[in-house]
């Protein structure tokens, strides 16, 4: 009974399942990457966190592929991404805040930073948040994004690759130190073997869990009349306290 | 065999194999994060300076500085993120049951911004409370921040803790003595120094963030 927790209440990340964080023809990466680390010392500032409800977003947060509800669609094709935010026990994450954000269906961000000369498309909102029910599901409506040449970070920096069609996605879980900013993948493109960010996260079955999952057509899930095409796509944060850290 | 059976009902019933609970891996968070998902108030934490809502209780402080690359060149749209205990110590959360430490309902303690073009950065915020390292411990945590940095480039966000100037409770806060080198450690510590826009009265601190090379920040291991 006496026993007690120790500082590492978490356990640190598998670098085999993350990205490298230098990663050369990505200059960026190279500029803004510290050598060396220092011993992490977990306290309540690291097993708290902000907490976020469904009060937070609205229905209207859920759908990317349009301005608003009765506003025309984006151009593209209509998809819906769904799935659970998990626990490394693989307890549901109630109550995650998902930020979600991508290129509109011809690869352009609504976002000044974007130079590419590609169309935009005025119908789509681009950005939209969700939060996980108590069995951590999440769901949300918008259009497939679609692949776009990386832009040069600076001028005489030529990076030079496409990337893939994927989805940004920010979450925020129980607690501070399960923060992840990741992004989502679909199956069978040729650009996902040759993306830099994606290509770089040694373990391939981490690579694989970033790409989500076609789901075929039932009768139960088309029942909408502009039923869109579906995918799920579940995510793991790490960290479990439902032992508080060495304190009551 | 009945286990062999109940593990395969239990992967049966989570619908994949047990490499599914590994974390999610990190991707850069890019250049083109949504501007509306950083709202003006999300930068100051005390309510009531920049607009109409209570005040929180403590302090009020501001924070400051620069982001910057391996090269000295500003850090650009690059996001902070951070997060702490009110003046009296207690972290706006369930898993904080210290009731020695009142709630304060009008501070969040979790606040964001993003570098300006000269990478610099500001936030408004409380003084926050040292707070306990645990029930069966004595040791304490000084006043602190923590403060998550993602931005185009980084691949895994970087982790690192802000602490104040002159605090007595420095001198025994467990992570900065888990941090050997110690000039690494002064690092961690923010400067008192004026701002600006600091107005009339408001203390404020510089608490600059170099991203690699030899005079990198201390980051803490994710
Ligand atoms: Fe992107």
């Amino acid at each position: 009974m006496a026993k007690r927790k120790t500082t590492k209440a978490f356990k640190p990340y598998d670098d085999r399942s993350q990205p490298t964080r230098s990663i050369k023809g990505y200059p960026n990466t190279l500029r803004r990457s510290p050598a060396k680390f220092y011993p992490r010392v977990v306290s309540l500032a690291d097993v708290t966190g902000p907490r976020f409800t469904a009060a937070a977003v609205t229905a209207d947060d859920a759908d990317l592929s349009r301005q608003a509800p009765g506003q025309p669609r984006a151009l593209g094709q209509l998809i819906t991404v769904s799935g659970r935010v998990l626990d490394d026990a693989g307890k549901p994450v109630p109550d995650c805040l998902i930020e979600i954000w991508h290129a509109n269906a011809s690869g352009k961000y609504i976002h000044h930073n974007d130079p590419s000369p590609v169309p935009e498309d005025r119908n789509f909102r681009g950005r939209g948040r969700v939060v996980t029910d108590a069995q951590g599901r999440y769901s949300y409506r918008t259009v497939k994004p679609g692949g776009y040449a990386v832009p040069d970070d600076r001028p005489g920096d030529t990076i030079g690759w496409w990337r893939p069609p994927h989805i940004h996605l920010s979450l925020f879980g129980a607690n501070f130190a399960a923060r992840l900013v990741t992004q989502v993948f679909f199956p069978g493109d040729p650009l996902n073997d040759a993306d830099l960010i994606l290509g770089r996260i040694p373990d391939k079955a981490a690579r694989e869990r970033l790409i989500a999952r076609y789901v075929p057509r039932t009768t139960s899930n088309s029942a909408e009349g502009d039923a869109p095409l579906l995918f799920s796509h579940d995510m793991v944060l790490r960290g479990r306290f439902e032992t508080p850290f060495e304190n009551r | 065999m009945a286990k062999a059976k109940a593990k395969s009902t239990r992967r049966k019933a989570t619908g994949a194999k047990s490499a599914r609970f590994v974390p999610t891996a990190h991707q850069t968070v890019g250049p083109f994060f949504p501007v509306q998902f950083i709202r003006p108030s999300d930068n100051d934490l005390t309510g009531g300076l920049t607009d109409g809502r209570p005040r929180a209780l403590g302090q009020p402080i501001m924070l400051f500085g620069r982001v910057s690359d391996i090269n000295d060149a500003p850090a650009v749209n690059v996001l902070l993120e951070i997060w702490q205990a009110n003046a009296a110590g207690r972290f706006n959360h369930p898993l904080d049951k210290n009731s020695g430490a009142a709630i304060d309902p009008n501070f969040s303690g979790w606040g964001r911004t993003a570098t300006e073009r000269d990478g610099s950065y500001r936030f408004t915020t409380i003084k926050p409370g040292g707070y306990p390292a645990g029930a069966r411990s004595n040791r304490w945590f000084a006043p602190r921040l923590s403060m998550t940095i993602v931005g185009s480039g980084l691949m895994r966000p970087l982790v690192t803790c802000v602490y104040f100037p002159d605090e007595p409770l420095n001198d025994e806060d467990p992570q900065l003595a888990a941090i050997r080198d110690a000039r690494a450690r002064r690092q961690l510590i923010a400067v008192a120094e004026h701002h600006p826009a600091a107005p009339p009265g408001l203390p404020a601190f510089r608490f600059d963030l170099r991203l690699g090379g030899k005079q990198a920040t201390p980051f803490l291991e994710d």
